[in-house]
């Protein structure tokens, strides 16, 4: 009975070892090609993209542990030594303006003799691309604490985005994609024969950056 | 009056025998009171509605950073057909005692469209009331096109490196254009930047509107 279990002690770790591939297991690391297809959706659109902004920024993160509360009605908050831990995360945002021509009729254009005047739908913001700098990523761990999951970092990664939309400069955007856009379109009405001075392009006269729609996929 | 003295005398030094000998067992009784006493005070605070009861804090929002704009570019880019898309990547490293799986789901925006900055000196002509139009061929107007902070981690395994999560986003990045850039939607975004061009050439007055690629 003795011999049965030490010889089955012996060939344990050879079973386990041919059930994961033999001596190459823990190193081999291939994608499973499971990727597929969640959702798709189109839509057709009529945007002139006039202007692109790529703003980097390099979101931090300082968890630091605090025991706080109250005991017998004493406020407690003490700082925990040996608990803290910190993240910087690289990310770069770009945003583009468009003019929306899917708005665009002929209420927009005004002719007067041997002039015209158009007045262009206008403009949006929106986010069309982000990365994250996962070779930049840096994290600093006490010892008493765990690193930061994959969940955590997207979650900070988002925030810093939704921090970047929040503090984009609106009227600069707003003014260069207007510049932008009017660059486009005068060529096209001077070689419709109107002459130079007596062409205008022109916006919505109200507009300003709390009207301005901003997009973000979600 | 000495015996009742006698008694006393001798119970006061039987009560300081006890405590003496056994002082370790009044130690812990002591311990266990003032736990008790501690515990009543947490709960009388929690029961008064008071959520502020001892416990390990941390913050949940990020630093406060500056950004930084690192480009600012001019475009020119009819855009005609947007494909919104999402898409599940994974990677698996079998181990000697356990598998590691990490695996996320990408959000991306694929913008079909004409580049116009790259059409030629003479792409819009104009002949009496017709105008000719010779755009570039419609194509994905720009390779950047997930929005890498907005995926959604799906679930994660082991300890995986900075370099498999780029393979991650390379691995949804071909997917989602090999599935995306089809002839079908090339087709529909071309049918629409037709309709589109000729909109805008119908409301600047024209009668007639050619629209040709390169």
């Amino acid at each position: 009975m003795m011999r049965l279990l030490k010889t089955g002690l012996l060939l344990l770790p050879l079973f386990a070892a041919c059930g994961k591939g033999g001596g190459r297991a823990g190193k081999a690391e291939a994608p499973i090609d499971t990727t597929r297809h969640l959702v798709a959706q189109l839509s057709r659109t009529a945007r002139l993209y006039t202007t692109e902004y790529k703003i980097h920024k390099i979101v931090t993160y300082s968890d630091v542990s605090r025991l706080q509360g109250k005991i017998l009605s004493i406020p407690v908050d003490i700082r925990l030594t040996g608990g803290d831990r910190k993240v910087a995360i690289p990310i770069d945002v770009t945003v583009r303006a468009y003019i929306d021509f899917g708005e665009f009729t002929d209420t927009n254009v005004e002719r007067r003799a041997d002039a015209v005047t158009v007045t262009l739908p206008d403009p949006h913001i929106v986010v069309t691309a982000s990365r994250i700098d996962n070779k930049g990523v840096r994290q600093y761990i006490d010892l008493a604490r765990t690193g930061f999951t994959d969940e955590e970092i997207l979650n900070y990664a988002r925030q810093g985005q939704d921090s970047i939309v929040s503090h984009i400069d609106r009227t600069e955007i707003l003014r260069t994609a207007q510049r932008s856009a009017a660059q486009a379109v005068l060529p096209l009405l001077h070689r419709m024969g109107y002459a130079e001075d007596r062409t205008t392009v022109r916006f919505r006269q109200d507009l300003n950056p709390d009207n301005l729609r901003f997009e973000l996929s979600d | 009056m000495n015996k009742l003295k006698d008694k006393l005398l001798f119970a006061l030094q039987f009560l300081l025998f006890v405590l003496v000998k056994f002082w370790k067992l009044w130690i812990v009784l002591a311990l266990i009171l003032g736990g008790a006493y501690l515990l009543r005070g947490c709960r009388d605070t929690k029961l008064a509605g008071d959520s502020n009861t001892l416990r390990i804090q941390h913050k949940k929002s990020i630093d406060i950073t500056p950004e930084e704009v690192r480009a600012i570019r001019r475009l020119g880019q009819f855009e005609t057909l947007a494909v919104e898309t999402e898409e599940l990547a994974e990677l698996h490293r079998a181990g000697l005692l356990h598998d590691q799986q990490i695996a996320r789901i990408y959000v991306g925006t694929l913008r079909l469209g004409t580049d116009l900055e790259k059409a030629r000196e003479d792409w819009f002509t104009v002949s009496g009331d017709t105008a000719r139009l010779t755009v570039p061929r419609i194509g994905l107007l720009s390779e950047d096109f997930i929005d890498e902070t907005r995926t959604r981690p799906f679930y994660e395994s082991g300890q995986w490196t900075a370099e498999d999560k780029e393979k991650l986003y390379e691995q949804a990045r071909e997917k989602m254009r090999s599935r995306c850039l089809t002839p079908q939607t090339l087709e529909e975004a071309r049918r629409n930047c037709s309709a589109q061009l000729s909109n805008i050439c119908f409301a600047l007055g024209f009668r007639f509107v050619i629209v040709n690629y390169e």
